[in-house]
């Protein structure tokens, strides 16, 4: 509001003091947190950090494509006493010089690259980093500060594995606004970044009591943990999830306790943790946890859906077409067991939280942090996967260390001619020259730009000419190159039946890729997991869209008739009656597939006796926009506009 | 400079071996794999927060005294199977550079979020772990070495699972669990809390870390003189077949880790050293379940071990 007084929640304040006096506290989430708090943030905790680390402190802003030379380091040619020299490049993440701690800023961490997201994963919150790059090596352990910004509506897109990586998750709704006239007339009248300045401010952003107050604590002792502050810290977390996530909740205690100058950490302490990470002190159907303070109104009441158990890579069978490359596409490891126990689920095989109450939370969406493999004909060739070194066409993507080396193999041959030649003369006795043959360019991995996948539901195969049906999407398939994936529901024999089976390839010409199309009818129909191993797919592929033109389609070859529901699939046994659970668990993966933006979906109706109206609705609940008949010769083929 | 050269004048803040609360099976696969190499390496794979990477630097830092050396998933492929060193070559002299997988010689090769790895270095692993000859032709370089050493790895499964060929790599696989009990929390917590600030607490770790690794040792002296019987081979090789494990890289597994534990127990003196059929029944889950197609059911798994048991015996 013009003309009031900045000021911020005291708990907020606080809880960055007390991250800046504990080092393994010093990685900070902020939820819906705009440009003007994440610069408040930054600034209160760089004015903290530099009065307990005595330290200069450097900020850096992750992008969001940020390139792998920048994130880790490069070698780079410089001239030298005449000589051309290599130096290493430290990048953004690497480890930092002796008098100085780096403050790492991510303003959106949903928007980050898969490969920024992995390295992130890497070193936030890691005892120790490496670096094995190029011929460089490093080990060190990490010290560097992490600020990362993220909307609540795109955390379920992270990887809980990356969340799980930050000790403190503050909510900014919590943090009182700045005068934003006095913000901005400062911003103007400034040089500050919009993240803050990369000088140090002295004190900036303390109060003189703060400043006294975190000088003192500062050369305090970490006090100990009282039996009484043990318990409770046991009580209190008892809603968090991950040891990770509770350990932070100790530290910041005992942060705490040295801040108010406590000789040991106390059960106020504890609460005063609490308050900071605002955690509830009843139980509740919702997550408390730091890492997951969201969900609160949209709990999924109806049969909860585990977060899918693979994620796998749309495109990342090898080339090559060879027996074990074909092995290499087939998942054949089924999820986690889970078992039904008095109407709830319940994992068996702990990698999950077995407590309900965590479970009934929106299923997350995050998407793997495994490696896609990439390939455009275009300028994005440049972000593939580095595979190679190959001779330069032209002046990018450069590989400095194998052209050096390539330049060094004709050094001594290309000395005695520029003595012997008067046309090439390198003047300086010392010089090195790199020729234009030396340049060497990096080879990255291609990759189909284009994906189709099938699902089909083999128990709605028999006695018709389904091959027919599917002939003209293979087709293009060929043409383009596309990967392929190929989804069988109703194979396999006991537990196998519950489930769906996918088999990736790179392209319809891998050999392994005709045993996806050998149908023997099964009794199960798995719908809702095959459409769900679709989904994974799907999703992952349009997140990895190399470029609008990359075509990404969905065909469904199936009566709807789903009779397992998702929870038998995953538990690989039949728990209880069935009714219409997997009809509906079915209808209800492909809405979520509906809701995947840039994929074509098309239906093709088996045309069954009984239950006719059910592949209508699976059309409908996918969004397909044709749905094509089934076809009793080969060359016959009709489109239906829904 | 090697790995370990580099980083043993630093002191890296990670807990020690003995300072890690419950996590027997962790602990177990790595000591075994320690004292038998051919068992062929510890897969470790857990939610996050469980200690994975925890208990693997630690337990190198027991037994080896400085870190594992570690292939990071930002690894170039020459630094994985080595290059040349550039600073020698900006001289002009030609001196190479070996690789992670030749650093790692008998030693403890580890992949942290080894599910995360890029496919080409994935398959440059494959093929140096089964043939056991690192082949470079690169860089107007040729070389041909035997590498050995013990591939440990440590994933988060909701990240994704390996390829079956790299599964099978991986000598045994085990889980780690999140603590549940109020009292193993609390026991977790503490053990953290003291290690942050109390050296006392982590000279007594390191002592008892010491003990431990003269047990591994004696124990790893003495798995050279156990050979399993005839009745725990054939047992070894029933639940290979009962349990759907493909290949027959299961069994041999088993046969090598049952052996294992066998001088692992004559070393801490708590029994005889001769494996038995409860050594197969206990480890046969490390060494079979990443190598059937379905999850490992513990209901089922009971059930079959006593199948297999009242089928073994009644053979003569």
């Amino acid at each position: 509001m013009i003309g009031s007084r900045p000021r911020s929640s005291p708990g907020w304040r606080e809880t960055l003091q007390c991250a800046a006096l504990d080092h393994n506290l010093r990685t900070v989430l902020l939820l819906d947190a705009d440009d003007d708090i994440m610069a408040l943030t930054a600034t209160h905790l760089t004015a903290a950090l530099k009065l307990v680390t005595k330290k200069t402190i450097r900020t850096f802003t992750l992008t969001a494509a940020i390139s792998d030379e920048l994130l880790w380091g490069g070698h780079v040619p410089h001239a030298a006493d005449g000589t051309t020299q290599l130096h290493w490049d430290p990048g953004i993440l690497a480890e930092s010089a002796e008098n100085e701690m780096r403050i790492i800023l991510v303003p959106e961490l949903s928007r980050l690259a898969s490969h920024v997201m992995r390295a992130c994963t890497l070193l936030v919150g890691a005892d120790v980093g490496h670096i094995e790059r190029h011929g460089y090596t490093a080990v060190w352990s990490p010290c560097n500060v992490w600020l990362a910004s993220c909307k609540k509506s795109c955390k379920s897109r992270i990887s809980p594995h990356l969340l799980d990586r930050f000790a403190l998750t503050l909510d900014a709704a919590n943090i009182d606004r700045v005068d934003r006239l006095a913000a901005m007339q400062n911003f103007v009248h400034s040089n500050d970044t919009a993240y803050g300045s990369n000088e140090s401010h002295e004190y900036g952003g303390l109060s003189k009591i703060e400043k006294e107050r975190l000088d003192v604590a500062a050369t305090r002792l970490s006090p100990v943990l009282t039996i009484d502050a043990a318990d409770r810290l046991v009580d209190r977390g008892r809603s968090i999830d991950g040891h990770r996530l509770e350990i932070a909740f100790a530290r910041l205690a005992r942060a705490h306790a040295r801040l108010n100058g406590d000789s040991s950490v106390t059960v106020e302490n504890v609460e005063a943790a609490a308050t900071m990470l605002k955690l509830s002190s009843e139980d509740s159907n919702e997550p408390q946890s730091p890492a997951h303070s969201q969900t609160a109104s949209t709990v999924d009441k109806s049969v909860p859906i585990p977060a899918p158990q693979f994620a796998v890579n749309p495109m990342s069978a090898q080339a090559g077409g060879t027996a074990s490359d074909a092995s290499s596409t087939i998942e054949a490891r089924v999820p986690d067991t889970t078992q039904i126990e008095n109407g709830s689920l319940k994992t068996r095989d702990h990698h999950n939280n077995p407590n309900i109450q965590q479970q009934e939370k929106q299923p997350s969406e995050a998407l793997s942090l495994r490696p896609p493999n990439h390939r455009a004909r275009t300028a994005c060739a440049l972000f593939g996967q580095i595979v190679g070194v190959q001779p330069a066409k032209e002046l990018r993507d450069i590989a400095v260390v194998a052209t050096v080396v390539e330049s060094v193999k004709f050094r001594r041959v290309r000395e005695q001619f520029s003595e012997q030649s008067r046309y090439v003369k390198t003047g300086n006795a010392a010089s090195w020259p790199i020729w234009p043959a030396d340049f060497r360019s990096y080879r990255r991995s291609p990759s189909p730009e284009h994906l189709l996948v099938l699902v089909l539901d083999t128990t709605s195969l028999a006695g018709w000419n389904w091959q027919g049906a599917i002939a003209p999407y293979l087709r293009q398939a060929y043409v383009d190159r596309s990967a392929i994936g190929v989804i069988q529901v109703g194979q396999g024999e006991g537990a196998e039946q519950l489930r769906a089976r996918r088999a990736m390839a790179r392209n319809l010409l891998v050999p392994a890729l005709a045993r996806s199309f050998e149908t023997e009818r099964g009794k199960a129909t798995p719908l809702a997991h095959g459409l769900e191993l679709a989904w994974e797919v799907l999703r992952r592929a349009a997140y990895h869209r190399v470029n609008a033109k990359s075509r990404i389609q969905l065909v469904v070859v199936s009566d709807g008739r789903g009779n397992v529901p998702l929870v038998m699939s995953y538990a690989g046994r039949i728990t209880g009656r069935v009714r219409n659970e997997g009809v509906e668990d079915a209808l209800r993966m492909a809405e979520r597939i509906r809701a995947i933006e840039g994929v074509n979906v098309d239906l093709v109706d088996p045309m069954p006796v009984h239950h006719a109206d059910l592949p209508r609705l699976l059309a409908r609940a996918l969004g397909a926009s044709v749905r094509a008949r089934r076809v009793d010769a080969p060359t016959d083929f009709d489109e239906d506009e829904e | 400079m090697s790995h370990n050269e580099n980083q043993s004048e630093r002191d890296f803040h990670i807990l020690p071996y003995s300072a890690i609360v419950r996590q027997e099976e962790i602990k177990l696969a790595l000591e075994l794999a320690y004292i038998a190499p051919r068992v062929g390496g510890v897969l470790i794979s857990g939610k996050r927060g469980t200690a994975k990477s925890t208990a693997v630097r630690a337990f190198s830092y027991m037994v080896h005294g400085c870190l594992p050396t570690t292939l990071p998933i930002n690894a170039t492929e020459d630094r994985v199977v080595g290059g040349w060193r550039l600073d020698a070559l900006m001289k002009g002299e030609a001196s190479r550079q070996p690789g992670l997988l030749e650093e790692a010689k008998d030693r403890m090769l580890y992949v942290d979020e080894v599910n995360l790895l890029e496919d080409h270095i994935v398959n440059i692993i494959l093929d140096v772990a089964s043939t056991g000859v690192l082949v470079v032709e690169r860089e107007a370089g040729k070389e041909l070495k035997e590498v050995r050493f013990v591939l440990v790895g440590t994933m988060n499964p909701e990240e994704g699972m390996l390829r079956p060929q790299l599964l099978d790599r991986f000598g045994l696989m085990v889980t780690a669990e999140p603590r549940q009990g109020v009292a193993e929390r609390k026991e977790i917590l503490k053990a953290v809390l003291d290690f942050d600030g109390d050296s006392e607490f982590k000279r007594t770790m390191l002592a008892k870390d010491a003990e431990r690794k003269a047990i591994l040792d004696k124990a790893r002296d003495r798995v050279k003189h156990i050979k399993p019987s005839d009745e725990v081979l054939a047992r070894c090789a029933a639940l290979a077949d009962r349990f759907g494990a493909e290949g027959h890289r299961g069994e041999k597994v088993l046969a090598l880790a049952v052996c294992a534990q066998a001088a692992l127990r004559a070393a801490e003196e708590s029994g005889s050293e001769e494996p038995n059929a409860a050594d197969v029944n206990s480890l046969a889950k490390f060494a079979l379940q990443h190598r059937r197609s379905a999850t490992w059911d513990t209901q089922e798994a009971t059930t079959i071990l006593a199948q297999t048991t009242a089928e073994l015996c009644k053979s003569p």
